[in-house]
């Protein structure tokens, strides 16, 4: 089923229980003005190699713009639907970034609690874009690695999770185990071969193409189709969650997509793309937030007809986070590891990329819905696909942004 | 007023036997223990000391405030949500089983408490949310203070029950002591192991605008 068929089954049955039961819906969303000054190469979003959403030098912009539709059929079952607004100079555009109808069971006497959703939707993988929209609250850019997620790691599929909740029996901890079954992201790994890892805020809408950057081998295509299905093949996602409340959180999975890597079709390969993830989020002494991450993973893209490989790259991407609140001022800085590893034997495809990224975000609170934040972020790599095309092999690229935040 | 003399006689007498009883809790340390409930079971308790009444429990700060509540079977409970969130209030074990969402500001009654038992509450929507009630049936209950006391007034003669209670209690069996009026003044009653510590009913994510990914 892709979207429009889900659209047009869901729709005329939430009207039905809206004017029926009295659905309640709730908006919610964010105003994301900034203005970035950026030392870079023409953006990846472009399908250049600058590691940023903006172009080098100044941008002022209403960089981006999400609406966040909440309808509560019951108090158990409701229906999600995000859409997001990019206006920040590079591949401008607005639709929707998540769709899905969520089941929250109640708990049972012994603490088990049922959860699924089902539609277009993340893979529980990030420990900070936890806000409205998939944002974060502690930086204006994401991470490498959830820059990523964000780029193309979304799917349509089912997700079920089954939680038992430390308060029935008298417990601070509560555990819970999860799987999703999906389809429509055969292309993932595609982005993260060809232009690497990225630090960004850009979600990738559901119906958008992606630039490539032009390379020489003939199999890369212009843009790539995130999120296909080309294989008919279900991937899976299972994950692993402790929480001890007031203490921390940490949440382990692995994800594969299953994928066929020799079915292509008018140049969208199906790529096999699996990886590990750790996150783990803990309150330290003084009052500190430490968030990490740590992915690593491969994937693979083979001829059709003689099954050779055409991409087979490892990669890994972690960073450590610290952020402390005091008031209504929140310092967080974030320092960051990452790494492709071309394993092919195609020369003119040289995927190799290493690199390091540090960011400083302070942000100020002005009341419950304003936000000022102010980062600094900073990003060395070395590429050698980048030199090829004329580029520096290593680069150091820096932005510095201000962003106004309005969320509701 | 031949039959009456006696009776008026009988209970003037029975209220000069009446008594005050001063409860003090301590832990096997024997350092007092505030905030722990004490209740009283008896022969021929009177049935309600006032008229039924609601107690409020608040949700506020994404707590139940108070974590642990007390009151008589008949009486009504009045959930508060003072955050400007919603909470998805729940008891799914002991004697009254509810589920109701609660928008920012809204208030909601749940109708009379009809049976002794703990209550459990939770929040479906922020997991680490966790309150008690504890619904009692007799008219004699109250808190410890700071200094571990509990004072019962005007209690009738007779045969007593002083049972204490909190979710963090660790004793093996029920904590009991038998006592009579009015031969009993003040008695203490010991646990013999220390109160687990009590839920901090705090996330690790504080931001106003959090959604379930």
């Amino acid at each position: 089923m892709n979207i429009r068929q889900a659209v047009v089954i869901i729709l005329p049955w939430l009207f039905y229980l809206a004017a029926a039961h009295g659905v309640e819906h709730k908006l919610g969303g964010l105003l994301d003005l900034r203005f970035s000054v950026s030392d870079t190469l023409p953006s990846y979003l472009g399908g250049d190699y600058g590691k940023f959403q903006y172009a080098d030098g100044a941008t002022l912009a209403p960089a981006q713009a999400a609406l966040s539709y909440r309808g509560e059929l019951t108090d158990a079952v409701s229906v999600h639907l995000v859409g997001l607004g990019y206006f920040g100079g590079v591949r401008d555009g607005a639709g929707l970034s998540e769709a899905y109808l969520q089941y929250r069971g109640l708990p049972s006497a012994q603490g088990w609690r049922w959860q699924a959703r089902a539609g277009l939707l993340y893979p529980q993988v990030s420990m900070v874009n936890i806000q409205t929209a998939w944002t974060s609250p502690y930086t204006l850019d994401f991470d490498t690695i959830n820059s990523w997620i964000g780029e193309e790691v979304r799917h349509q599929g089912i997700d079920i999770a089954l939680t038992r909740l430390g308060n029935a029996h008298n417990s601070g901890h509560d555990f819970s185990a999860g799987m999703a079954v999906y389809r429509d992201n055969d292309p993932v790994g595609a982005m993260l071969s060809w232009h690497g890892w990225v630090l960004s805020s850009r979600q990738s809408l559901r119906h958008e193409t992606l630039p490539l950057p032009q390379l020489e081998p003939g199999f890369v295509p212009a843009a790539s189709d995130p999120f296909l299905e080309l294989d008919n093949r279900l991937g899976y996602h299972l994950r692993g969650q402790w929480h001890w409340h007031n203490h921390g959180k940490l949440l382990l999975g692995y994800y594969d997509n299953q994928a066929d890597p020799k079915v292509v079709e008018r140049g969208q390969w199906a790529w096999t793309t699996r990886f590990a993830h750790l996150g783990v989020h803990w309150q330290l002494p003084g009052n500190i937030d430490l968030v990490a991450q740590y992915l690593a993973g491969d994937t693979l893209m083979q001829s059709s007809r003689s099954g050779t490989d055409l991409v087979n790259n490892g990669y890994h991407s972690g960073f450590v986070m610290l952020s402390k609140k005091v008031a209504r001022h929140r310092l967080s800085a974030r320092l960051e590891e990452f790494a492709v590893v071309d394993r092919d034997s195609i020369a003119a495809d040289n995927n190799n990329e290493y690199g390091k990224a540090a960011t400083l975000n302070y942000s100020y609170r002005l009341n419950r819905h304003w936000f000022l934040h102010s980062e600094y972020s900073w990003m060395e790599s070395r590429r050698p696909a980048r030199a090829a095309a004329g580029h520096s092999l290593n680069l150091t690229e820096q932005q510095w942004q201000l962003g106004v935040r309005f969320l509701f | 007023m031949r039959l009456l003399a006696p009776i008026l006689l009988s209970c003037l007498a029975l209220s000069c036997l009446a008594g005050d009883v001063s409860i003090r809790v301590k832990g096997p340390t024997g350092d007092v223990v505030s905030g722990v409930v004490v209740y009283l079971h008896g022969d021929d308790l009177p049935e309600r000391l006032a008229a039924p009444r609601a107690i409020t429990i608040h949700q506020q700060g994404k707590r139940f405030a108070p974590y642990l509540s007390v009151t008589q079977s008949g009486d009504e409970v009045v959930f508060t949500n003072r955050d400007d969130i919603t909470h998805h209030i729940y008891s799914v074990a002991g004697p009254k089983r509810f589920s109701f969402k609660l928008r920012a500001g809204e208030e909601r009654k749940v109708r009379p408490l009809s049976q002794a038992g703990v209550i459990p509450m939770g929040c479906n929507i922020h997991d680490w949310m966790s309150g008690y009630l504890l619904v009692v049936d007799t008219p004699y209950f109250g808190f410890t203070d700071s200094d571990g006391r509990v004072e019962f007034n005007d209690l009738a003669a007779g045969q007593y029950r002083a049972l204490v209670w909190h979710p963090q209690l660790q004793e093996a069996s029920d904590l009991a002591l038998d006592f009579r009026v009015p031969e009993t003044a003040a008695l203490e009653l010991h646990l013999s192991r220390p109160l687990a510590q009590l839920p901090v009913q705090k996330s690790v994510n504080d931001f106003d605008f959090l959604e379930e990914y």
